[in-house]
């Protein structure tokens, strides 16, 4: 049976701060930008609808 | 018949291309009554969308004194605010007119102004100078004083005529390839004019030299120029400038054309809506002080127009173009980048005008769209300096638009263009 890395790789997705503090703990890690959509109220997003 | 969306796409590529294929060439210096366009005599314009006198904040309202004293329209401060008061003179937005405020954005028709010709579409803006060793002088910080008049004086009677006579024998001086070539050597043209002031010198120095005038009235230009910090500035707000006024009242576009505060509130313009400002409270900018002394307690929220430069895919937009001003937030290269990859998911297109070394060469985003910075979420990314709530410079930064703004041009689009 293989033997498993005992060091974790880590992609971090979103919050920047997670990335930094694995970085800070010696981790190997990637870093992706991503952000949840944005909520807008129903009347932008209905315009949005309209003229996008 | 294009259904609006297709309407709003043709407009949006319209728009977008004023700025690509503008050609600014700074063409003169006149006094600001001949060259700004609706500049009445005793009208004081001001940086940030309108307010009255009673609104403003200590720096413009000091601004608006400085102005009536330094066109002799009041003998002093009290006379000054009686006359205001009074309704005596006009107040109106620089951005409201052919012109752009930098900092407090003072401007009466006697003060010199650089005209800057976008030859592609003709249109002339006009930005004001740098004050030489007073830096923000009347224009930028709103301060007057009897060596801030006298400089100004020498500025109009000895600087200015020597480089008209330059500008006039060189037919001009093209902007756009300094602010081109500025950007590959590490400018991002808001916050940083290093390189650009390098270009522009290499430019005009052996004009400057070749003309048949004592050596003394040379050297003096010549050390205005090379002693004023970022003196390229006032250039890419007017080639901005120049720009976008091309691309305002382009009917269904969602560009962006003005992002700029007055220090109490922040507003935008945009080119499908002309002449109507959508505002929200100004936002303060996150950044690090020039000293330690300095608090958030002193900062000045956002003052100033010189985010044209972002409206033009510059600033905050070419943040990988100058990892050096982003690292003065302790931001590394790849963040730079990161910025400017965000702020392509909100523009319209690329301008192949800047290729970047740290993108590989790919070019900057340009032009903001209400619309996709509403579906996304994602705020424009300014530059710029903070403002001391009593004047001057504390240091330098990044904020964001204020999402409200956007909302507000958003609603106003649909009532103009729905149906």
């Amino acid at each position: 049976m293989e033997e498993k890395d005992p060091k974790p790789r880590v992609v971090n997705v979103g919050i920047q701060a997670f990335y930094e503090a694995l970085l800070a703990q010696g981790v190997e890690c990637a870093q992706i930008q991503w952000h949840p959509p944005a909520q807008q109220s129903e009347e932008i997003q209905s315009l949005l609808d309209m003229f996008l | 018949m294009m259904d609006v969306r297709e309407r709003i796409k043709a407009a949006n590529d319209a728009a977008v291309h004023c700025i690509i294929d503008s050609d600014p060439y700074w063409v003169d210096v006149q006094p600001a009554g001949e060259c700004v366009e609706g500049l009445e005599d005793h009208m004081i314009l001001h940086s940030g969308p309108p307010i009255d006198f009673e609104d403003m904040v200590a720096l413009h309202r000091r601004g608006m004194v400085s102005a009536m004293l330094f066109e002799h329209w009041a003998r002093d401060e009290k006379e000054a605010v009686e006359r205001i008061r009074a309704g005596e003179v006009k107040i109106e937005s620089a951005l409201d007119h052919n012109t752009v405020g930098a900092g407090t954005g003072i401007i009466t028709k006697s003060v010199m102004m650089n005209v800057i010709q976008d030859r592609h579409s003709g249109k002339r803006a006009c930005t004001f100078p740098a004050e030489g060793p007073y830096q923000g002088g009347l224009c930028g910080w709103g301060l007057y004083s009897e060596e801030i008049a006298e400089n100004l004086r020498i500025m109009r009677e000895e600087l200015f005529p020597v480089l008209r006579e330059v500008l006039h024998k060189r037919g001009g001086m093209a902007l756009k390839p300094i602010l081109a070539e500025g950007m590959q050597m590490g400018d991002e043209n808001h916050t940083r004019q290093t390189a650009a002031d390098l270009l522009f010198d290499k430019q005009i120095l052996p004009d400057l030299f070749a003309l048949d005038r004592p050596k003394e009235e040379i050297l003096k230009v010549v050390r205005y120029i090379v002693e004023t910090p970022r003196f390229f500035h006032c250039y890419g707000q007017g080639a901005s400038r120049s720009a976008l006024m091309a691309a305002d009242d382009t009917p269904y576009s969602t560009m962006v054309i003005a992002i700029c505060g007055n220090g109490v509130e922040f507003g935008i313009k945009v080119a499908g809506m002309p002449g109507q400002w959508f505002t929200a409270p100004a936002p303060m900018m996150e950044g690090r002080y020039t000293s330690t002394h300095y608090t958030k307690a002193d900062q000045l929220p956002w003052i100033g127009d010189s985010c044209v430069v972002e409206c033009a895919g510059m600033g905050g937009f070419a943040a990988a173009a100058s990892p050096i001003v982003c690292n003065l937030r302790g931001m590394t290269l790849k963040e730079s980048i990161a910025q400017t990859r965000e702020m392509e998911e909100i523009s319209i297109g690329k301008n192949p005008n800047f290729p970047i070394p740290n993108l590989d060469f790919s070019f900057l985003p340009v032009g903001i769209d209400i619309r996709l910075v509403l579906k996304t979420g994602i705020s424009p990314a300014i530059h710029g300096g903070m403002f001391n709530r009593e004047g001057g410079l504390i240091g330098a930064g990044m904020a964001r638009v204020p999402m409200e703004c956007f909302q507000k041009a958003m609603k106003a689009f649909s009532v103009q263009y729905a149906g």
